[in-house]
């Protein structure tokens, strides 16, 4: 991995700084020149954001700064909102995901999302876990039966929940049920996992155990995260992005970005000065 | 960085890292008292003084832990980032760093009382220059690091060299007098050790300089500092030119 870059000389108010760590692997989202708009107004400019392969990026900024917009454009969440409009190129391994023809529901299985509120079915623990395979049409109960354990044990909640699987998933806490969403994330196997604010809902012991969830999930699955706790992303991320107003501010190697932003703007935000 | 500055939403955090910076003026202002007072007192032979400023270490220690209280208060309750974190992190450092000073104030006066029953010896015509250069430097670094200059903490870094190359210069002269005259030599010896404190006040205005920069830049300084220190290998002027 990249050497930390600390606070070079001169940084640019109007260019973006970029200071991010790259994996070993490399890039594995790739957005380039990536605009959008809600009908006549933009909520995303120029935005240039390289994601890389098996680790945590967290996306920060004031609401409305397009962090979650940005987060829904990569499995096209956004797809059915009237008079959405893009431009620019998001690539994963390098197929652009705006491509027509692109099937999009093959697209969200390879990118898992985890939503604010958790938001299992009312069914039971097993069957929301499984889901992704019951679309898939896969009826073989021992297949079902281990990829079931095997996303609980990788969300961190199999030794919690494995003697009532059979139980109504909604009688769970709210951190288990967010732990079960992540669970049904990754039973699908996806490489990237997108978390919209995963823990805003929960308390912090619920939040503990998502954010050590995270770092157990490192390495296999690219992570990116949109938090509005800043110590959440300084705690959990590799590299952080900063955005505002709709554009990419600075997108560096996590630790400068809290200890030594490059950039003004990232600075006061950062520090708690926001004018 | 530059930029206009911003202040933090949250008042009271603001006025807290404020306290910090205001806490760091007078703590270096007091540690810089200490040492030219015991200075003059030495000067003077003044044993009362002398005394006053024994007591008065208390004070700066005191202090001092009210200063890093603030710290680790702020540290837990407000979890600071970016130059915020630098502030906090390097007050606690700098802290440490001018308490000590005031300690090496403490421990010239205390060989005040010694000195002054013996007879004066010469070499103690040179200590207020010592003291000037060793206070000097410790003034501008706590300067630099409450303004976040870090051309003045550069400067800092570099002054050092010149004090010790006074302190080298004193050394030598201590070690030619009590070569010529061994009636001289327990107020010799207690001048030296009061010649090592005020260089070693020099040493602790470094490092304060030292985490200035840091706390203005974000980064370390690169390089070797320069340095002039050279009484590890001093002998008597006397035994030196007796050598060749």
């Amino acid at each position: 991995m990249a050497e930390i870059a600390l606070n070079p000389d001169a940084p640019a108010q109007d260019k973006v700084a970029y200071h991010f760590q790259e994996a070993p692997e490399g890039t594995i989202i790739d957005i380039a020149d990536f605009n959008l708009w809600y009908g006549k107004s933009q909520a995303i400019f120029d935005v240039n954001l390289k994601i890389q392969k098996g680790l945590v990026t967290a996306l920060i900024g004031p609401s409305g700064c397009g962090k979650s917009t940005l987060l829904r454009s990569l499995n096209r969440m956004n797809d059915l909102i009237d008079g959405l409009k893009i431009a620019g190129r998001v690539t994963i391994d390098g197929e652009d995901i705006y491509r027509s023809g692109v099937d999009v529901i093959a697209l969200r299985k390879r990118m898992g999302m985890v939503f604010q509120k958790p938001n299992p079915f009312p069914k039971s623990i097993f069957e929301n876990v499984i889901y992704p395979l019951r679309v898939d049409g896969v009826t073989d109960r021992t297949y079902l039966e281990e990829a079931c354990e095997r996303a609980l044990q990788g969300a961190a909640l199999w030794k919690e929940v494995k003697d009532r699987l059979h139980e109504n998933a909604l009688g769970l806490s709210g951190g288990q049920q967010q732990r079960l969403c992540i669970a049904r994330a990754i039973c699908a196997e996806p490489e990237v996992l997108l978390m919209d604010e995963p823990c805003s809902a929960l308390d912090p012991i619920a939040t503990s155990k998502i954010e050590e969830l995270i770092d157990s999930l490192k390495g296999h699955y690219s992570i990116v995260i949109v938090t509005h706790s800043m110590q959440q992303a300084a705690r959990v991320s590799h590299n952080t992005a900063f955005m505002y107003l709709g554009r990419l501010v600075e997108y560096g190697h996590t630790e400068a970005v809290f200890t030594a932003p490059h950039n003004q703007r990232t600075l006061d935000y950062v520090t708690g000065r926001f004018g | 960085m530059s930029g206009e500055y911003i202040p933090h939403v949250v008042t009271a955090y603001e006025n807290e890292l404020r306290g910090l910076e205001e806490g760091v003026s007078k703590l270096g202002e007091a540690a810089a008292r200490q040492i030219e007072n015991a200075v003059s007192a030495l000067v003077t032979g003044d044993v009362t003084d002398a005394q006053r400023i024994i007591a008065q270490d208390k004070n700066l220690d005191a202090l001092v832990a009210e200063a890093e209280g603030a710290c680790i208060r702020i540290l837990a309750l407000r979890q600071p980032h970016a130059d915020d974190l630098r502030l906090t992190v390097s007050t606690i450092k700098a802290c440490s760093e001018v308490e000590r000073a005031g300690d090496y104030a403490k421990n010239i006066a205390k060989r005040i009382e010694t000195i002054a029953s013996l007879r004066p010896v010469g070499p103690m015509r040179d200590i207020p220059y010592l003291m000037e250069l060793a206070v000097g430097n410790l003034r501008k670094a706590v300067g630099a690091f409450v303004t976040r200059d870090p051309g003045l903490a550069g400067e800092v870094w570099k002054n050092d060299a010149a004090l010790d190359a006074a302190y080298t210069a004193i050394f030598r002269d201590i070690l030619t007098y009590m070569a010529e005259d061994s009636q001289s030599v327990t107020a010799c010896t207690h001048l030296l050790f009061i010649a090592k404190n005020l260089e070693r006040v020099g040493d602790r205005a470094t490092n304060i300089a030292e985490h200035a920069y840091y706390l203005a830049t974000g980064r370390q300084f690169e390089g070797e500092r320069p340095k002039s220190d050279l009484t590890s290998s001093a002998v008597p002027a006397a035994l030196d030119g007796a050598e060749e």
